[in-house]
């Protein structure tokens, strides 16, 4: 009696625990966020990075973006569609400009009630230091769209910087 | 019952269901408390010195925005995409409102504003903008930086989460 009982109890902790490790790591959510991370990471820059890492580092960003994506940056005045080709060159650009950065994504508020498509409020904060020895430490609200390729992966296809003081 | 018992006994009680409810309505409580009333932050950035240290430690009182609207001179929190990075500004004008800035003095409806918590000051010059309708202008402290890398501006009053303790 008393193995029996252990062995259902036994069963259904494997049965719950296998639901909660899918829930956690799995669900589209987690897939979403996981996603973020890996572009946190792929943006983030080490003082000794070289330019054959700089450039295998670009290829993978552009790879987490759809064949065209939307870039809106009003407090700029930047509203354009870029190709995924022609990414690489601004964000080149724009890495090479810092001597090391860190990019993390914080708050996230996650819509997937349309299929195939995550709308997503995130909290962006980047930290580094430029080449001219100058500290950045600046903070935005994104609001994000992705979009589930044919590959079931999520590739970014639109980023906006939410202007929340309008100068 | 001796001094040394005693206070094991308070340190280490015996384990029991009513214990067990205590520490769970206490818990319980303190999550309520630190999430919804007074959410506690430390400052990271200088924006806000030397009112506010880089590094200092306080709360988000919350319930002061469900009785009344920001006023000028008022510091407050803002929300971004959540409630684990937010911005700590001063309102300087409250809507409808012009604000402008020239040559680093801070001009509300042509009349310039005394400001004594601003202690570093940059040559600012800003042209005049109206302050919308449910909005309000707020600038930090330190505006020892350029204009163009100090966050600041007009922002819906709906994101004003509170204001700090002290």
């Amino acid at each position: 009696m008393v193995k029996k009982n252990a062995v259902i109890a036994a069963g259904l902790s494997a049965i719950i625990g296998f639901f909660v490790v899918y829930y956690v790591f799995y669900n589209e959510e987690a897939k979403v966020k996981r996603r973020f991370k890996e572009l946190s990471e792929r943006i983030s820059k080490e003082p000794d990075e070289t330019k054959l890492i700089a450039a295998a580092t670009i290829n993978k960003i552009t790879r987490m973006i759809q064949e065209t994506i939307q870039v809106d940056i009003p407090s700029r005045s930047i509203s354009k569609t870029f190709a995924r080709k022609e990414l690489a060159a601004p964000i080149y650009n724009v890495r090479s400009h810092y001597s090391n950065m860190a990019l993390r994504f914080v708050d996230f508020g996650i819509d997937l009630s349309q299929e195939g498509t995550a709308a997503v409020h995130v909290t962006g904060n980047l930290k580094g230091k430029l080449l001219s020895g100058e500290s950045v430490d600046e903070t935005h609200e994104l609001y994000c769209l992705l979009k589930k390729d044919k590959n079931d992966e999520w590739l970014f296809s639109s980023i906006e910087i939410v202007e929340v003081l309008e100068k | 019952m001796p001094v040394y018992p005693r206070i094991k006994k308070f340190i280490f009680p015996d384990f029991s269901v009513k214990l067990l409810i205590r520490v769970s309505l206490v818990g319980i409580a303190a999550f309520l408390l630190f999430s919804y009333v007074l959410i506690p932050f430390s400052v990271k950035g200088l924006s806000m010195e030397p009112t506010y240290a880089d590094g200092s430690f306080n709360f988000c009182f919350r319930p002061v925005t469900l009785f009344s609207k920001p006023e000028k001179q008022d510091v407050v929190v803002i929300r971004l995409a959540g409630k684990k990075i937010m911005l700590l500004k001063r309102v300087v004008a409250t809507e409808n409102e012009i604000v402008e800035f020239r040559n680093g003095r801070l001009f509300v409806n042509g009349n310039m504003l005394l400001e004594p918590y601003v202690r570093y000051s940059s040559g600012w010059n800003l042209p005049p903008r109206q302050v919308k309708k449910n909005h309000v202008y707020v600038i930090g402290d330190n505006r020892g930086v350029s204009i163009e890398k100090h966050q600041f501006g007009q922002t819906p009053v709906n994101r004003i989460v509170g204001t700090p303790l002290w």
